[in-house]
């Protein structure tokens, strides 16, 4: 080897895992040999500096404590779930009520409402009652009386009698 | 690949290991709370930081002691806990750095690290501590990853396998952090040896 160690050389020197060659090369050139030496001695320098610091140090081992529950926390964890049912309430109904909200309120052409129906069997039980009986039923629904022809009259003394 | 890099780690080591992080935490501290502190001191630099990382490091340990399943060797297990604490500490300083700028603090100050007494002459003792002052220097420039391979190798003079399995890293790249490391601390000293 003619030439000086090169960076990388002198790291492998440092780290003990240089070639046979560059160690005959340590050996034969001084100025790559003090170099050598120089960085040798300021490692170890580096290293009994820590060392020395860390001598004195010894400090006793105290095993931290369990962590204590404290008394507040199962109230906390009470509390959250009420907040939660709570909240699950509130999101059903807001559901429900959407659901209910999307139905249609006036009924499908061809679909006849129950109140439809309702006044169409009134209507035809108006239309349906007996002459006989159209005066009994002005009585029971107290309606205003339309104005009495002869013949209801007549049926009308015809009840009273048979009474 | 932990079991061929710490293949001296046996099944019985792995099981003493384990029995003894659960039942005698108290001797794990004493046997290995120098090291740890070694390890971040080197790699923090700065005492009190060092100290309440080493605690922190074995609060850790002992939290997760449990989850020791001996893939590592004790050491290496809890050196590798102190060097993520070290890497968050250093995160947290990066932050620190704005905080300060803004508030006008100058921050914590770098380890006052003596010159271990070897009974050489003042002048000697002045230019020794002005070197190690260099390789400080040097060192507190690495990256915290480059550091924490140059502590655990000139430190702790632990093996490149050894540091891959503690930092995560693969030989081959431990030994370019280690390269990165050295080729810094070379150029420091030399600029120091410049200097009047």
């Amino acid at each position: 080897m003619k030439n000086h160690l090169s960076e990388e050389q002198f790291s492998e020197r440092a780290l003990g895992s240089a070639s046979r060659e560059i160690n005959r090369h340590v050996e034969e050139c001084p100025a790559c040999r003090r170099q050598d030496e120089e960085l040798r001695q300021t490692l170890a320098a580096f290293r009994d500096s820590i060392r020395k610091a860390a001598e004195a140090y010894e400090r006793p081992w105290r095993a931290p404590e369990p962590a204590r529950r404290p008394a507040w926390a199962g109230f906390m964890t009470q509390r959250w779930a009420y907040a939660a049912v709570l909240v699950a309430i509130l999101v059903a109904s807001v559901i429900l009520l959407r659901i209910d909200h999307r139905r249609p309120s006036h009924p499908a052409p061809g679909v006849v409402s129950e109140d439809e129906i309702l006044m169409q069997v009134q209507t035809d039980i108006g239309e349906n009652v007996p002459k006989a009986l159209a005066a009994g039923q002005l009585l029971l629904a107290g309606a205003e009386e339309p104005p009495a022809s002869p013949a209801d009259i007549k049926a009308g003394s015809k009840l009273r009698n048979r009474r | 690949m932990l079991q061929v890099i710490e293949g001296a780690f046996g099944e019985d080591d792995r099981k003493a290991a384990s029995l003894e992080l659960l039942k005698d935490f108290d001797s794990v501290v004493k046997r290995h709370q120098q090291r740890i502190y070694r390890v971040l001191l080197g790699m923090v630099r700065d005492r009190d930081a060092a100290e309440t990382l080493t605690q922190e490091s074995f609060m850790k340990a002992y939290e997760a002691r449990s989850t020791y399943r001996g893939e590592a060797s004790l050491s290496t297990w809890l050196i590798r806990i102190a060097i993520n604490l070290a890497h968050d500490y250093h995160r947290n300083r990066r932050l620190d750095f704005w905080r300060r700028l803004f508030s006008g603090d100058s921050g914590p100050g770098e380890a006052a690290i003596r010159v271990p007494a070897s009974g050489a002459s003042p002048e000697q003792e002045v230019l020794a501590t002005e070197k190690l002052a260099a390789v400080w220097s040097a060192a507190g420039k690495l990256s915290p990853k480059q550091r924490a391979v140059f502590v655990l190798r000139f430190v702790e003079e632990m093996s490149l396998n050894e540091i891959a399995a503690a930092t995560g890293l693969r030989p081959g790249t431990v030994k370019i952090h280690l390269f990165r490391a050295l080729a810094a601390v070379r150029k420091q000293m030399k600029e120091w040896q410049k200097s009047p």
